[in-house]
């Protein structure tokens, strides 16, 4: 087995948590057990949707993953290799905005390109495409303060398709956004997917997102994965589809696994009208 | 004409401004008029201003040692404002020239070693004891040291004038390495970007826009090293200036050479932020950054902050 902490490898791979455990000391002596025996494999090309309340072990699981902090127990594997570090084979997309405002659009869908040493030929092609893939071709000059919050996350996600990385870490990319925009992104992303088939974890605490996007919905509380949903919704997932019994049902599912009762949700939003 | 109208523009957008020069200028005239007669010195204790702009500003020529276009009053040739005004010309671009030298070696060395510290975190903590040490020191206080070791020339002095700015600007640049948000330096990291290129493209760039007050402060600090070291043992500038005010008791003069510092602190001021903006031209127009630009001008006219 080798170990994964540079640009080694570009094929499509299973990831695989064996057992990890992530302890953090927090300042006041307490332990904090953000993962807590963490076990599954995730096949390659799966989107994979992380759900779990704020504060549970999500955002960490992804950075186990990401090589951005390593686990204090287990391994995690990208194909035959441990993942001992960053690599452009994992590319994250920030819930903060992470577009460098020092660069402009080309620059920043170039950035993951030119560290790989790539021509400036082939980095023109591949940001000239990308661009046009999420719609900012008319952008690619401007400054990242002059869009919108939408418009630089789509910067994020152009990045991270230039970087050729066959594994997306989405730590609540949309969170910060307005509900449409939220949608269109939403299309943006299935439509990439389909194109890429590369695979992606999406952690959000949006159920309604995960059931969007995901073949499969993980539920993490307390640091432990407590279940492994399959969506087998049918594509696309429009509102009508949403509201068949089935998604309804599986909403249900998620909620209850989550430890939230049926009574803390207030009427409206269950339904009730009285 | 131009100029008036501005001035007048500016009066009317800012009559606090204008009021509150008025009040202090008015005051200070009082002050001129009920201050006691002086009994040991040849100028009054607080010098009012007809006395300022006319016999104090013509007896600085008595520094226009140069026997070209204005008479020398020392050997016997008679007081003008011309002599006066090339005086003051010829001592402000001597301390210019002293202080743009000395700020601009100590710039790149500070903000260099800054950033070389920074990348190294094992040198970083070697430095930062000594480094915290030095600034503490009163930099006035070297003077003597550095004229002693390196003469009381240009040399000393700007050598001076760049040691305070290298010890203002290294620990500013640690500091604004250090407060460069993680999620940067992260992302270029899961980009692909190896530590080397993360530390170029990602950490300077995001690290600069934080420089920016230790650079303006440097601006003004190097124009107290200047005129402190031209004070104590240089021959013209003026800080030199200065000392033969303070020797002839000229309470006039030393007002004009404060103004005329203070004039150039602020033009030098101007000068740096310009500089600076053009690299920083990426960041978001925040009241802040807009604000900074007309700062200088505000703090000098009494204008309100960040328009």
């Amino acid at each position: 087995m080798t170990e994964l902490n540079g640009n080694e490898g570009s094929g499509v791979r299973d990831v695989t948590f064996e057992g990890v455990w992530c302890v953090f000391e927090h300042r006041s002596g307490q332990l904090v057990h953000a993962l807590q025996d963490v076990s599954f494999t995730v096949p390659a090309g799966q989107f994979v949707a992380v759900v779990g309340r704020s504060g549970h072990g999500k955002t960490t699981m992804l950075r186990v993953l990401a090589g951005l902090q390593p686990p204090t127990a287990g391994q995690v594997t990208l194909g035959e290799s441990v993942v001992t570090g960053p690599s452009v084979e994992r590319s994250m997309v920030f819930q903060q905005d992470t577009v460098f405002p020092w660069m402009d659009v080309r620059d920043n869908v170039e950035f993951s390109l030119k560290s790989q040493g790539s021509t400036k030929d082939i980095r023109r092609e591949t940001s000239d495409q990308r661009l046009e893939d999420v719609g900012l071709t008319d952008f690619a000059d401007s400054w990242p303060r002059e869009l919108s919050g939408g418009m630089r996350k789509r910067v994020a996600l152009a990045a991270v398709m230039a970087s050729g990385s066959k594994v997306w870490l989405m730590d609540e990319p949309f969170g910060s956004l307005d509900y449409f925009t939220r949608r269109s992104l939403h299309d943006l992303l299935i439509n990439l997917w389909n194109e890429s088939n590369m695979t992606i974890f999406f952690v959000t605490h949006d159920i309604e997102e995960a059931l969007i996007l995901a073949d499969r919905v993980m539920l993490v509380r307390d640091g432990k994965l407590v279940e492994d949903i399959e969506v087998s919704l049918p594509r696309p997932r429009d509102e009508d589809v949403r509201a068949t019994p089935e998604a309804v049902a599986l909403s249900k599912t998620i909620l209850d696994h989550l430890g939230i009762r049926e009574d803390e949700i207030v009427p409206e939003l269950r339904g009730d009208s009285n | 004409m131009k100029a008036l109208r501005r001035i007048w523009k500016f009066g009317k957008d800012h009559p606090t401004a204008v009021i509150t020069w008025a009040i202090l200028l008015t005051g200070w005239e009082i002050a001129a008029h009920l201050a006691p007669e002086p009994t040991f010195a040849r100028a009054p204790i607080v010098p009012a201003w007809e006395y300022v702009f006319t016999d104090a500003f013509k007896a600085l020529s008595g520094n226009w040692t140069i026997p070209r276009w204005a008479p020398n009053p020392v050997s016997g040739g008679e007081e003008t404002y011309l002599g006066a005004v090339l005086a003051l010309g010829y001592n402000t671009l001597n301390s210019m020239y002293r202080l743009s030298l000395g700020l601009f070696v100590g710039i790149i060395a500070g903000v260099g070693s800054g950033l070389l510290l920074s990348y190294y975190p094992w040198i970083r903590q070697m430095a930062w004891a000594p480094l915290n040490l030095l600034r503490m020191f009163p930099l006035l206080a070297a003077i003597p040291i550095f004229q002693f070791w390196l003469g009381a020339n240009l040399r000393g002095t700007t050598t001076f004038i760049a040691f305070g700015v290298w010890v203002l600007l290294v620990v500013a640049t640690i500091n604004a390495v250090r407060n460069v948000p993680d999620r940067f330096i992260e992302s270029a990291r899961t980009l692909g970007a190896s530590r080397l290129r993360t530390y170029r493209s990602i950490v300077v760039p995001a690290a600069i826009p934080e420089l920016r007050t230790g650079l303006l402060l440097s601006a003004g600090l190097s124009w107290s090293l200047v005129v402190g070291a031209e004070y104590i043992g240089i021959s013209n500038g003026l800080g030199n200036l200065l000392s033969v005010a303070e020797f002839t008791t000229n309470t006039g003069r030393m007002i004009i050479i404060a103004v005329v510092i203070g004039v150039s602190a602020l033009v030098t001021f101007f000068v740096l932020n310009s500089i600076f903006n053009r690299f920083v031209s990426w960041m978001p127009r925040t009241a802040e950054t807009k604000g900074l630009g007309s700062a200088a001008g505000a703090a000098a006219l009494g204008g309100p902050m960040g328009e």
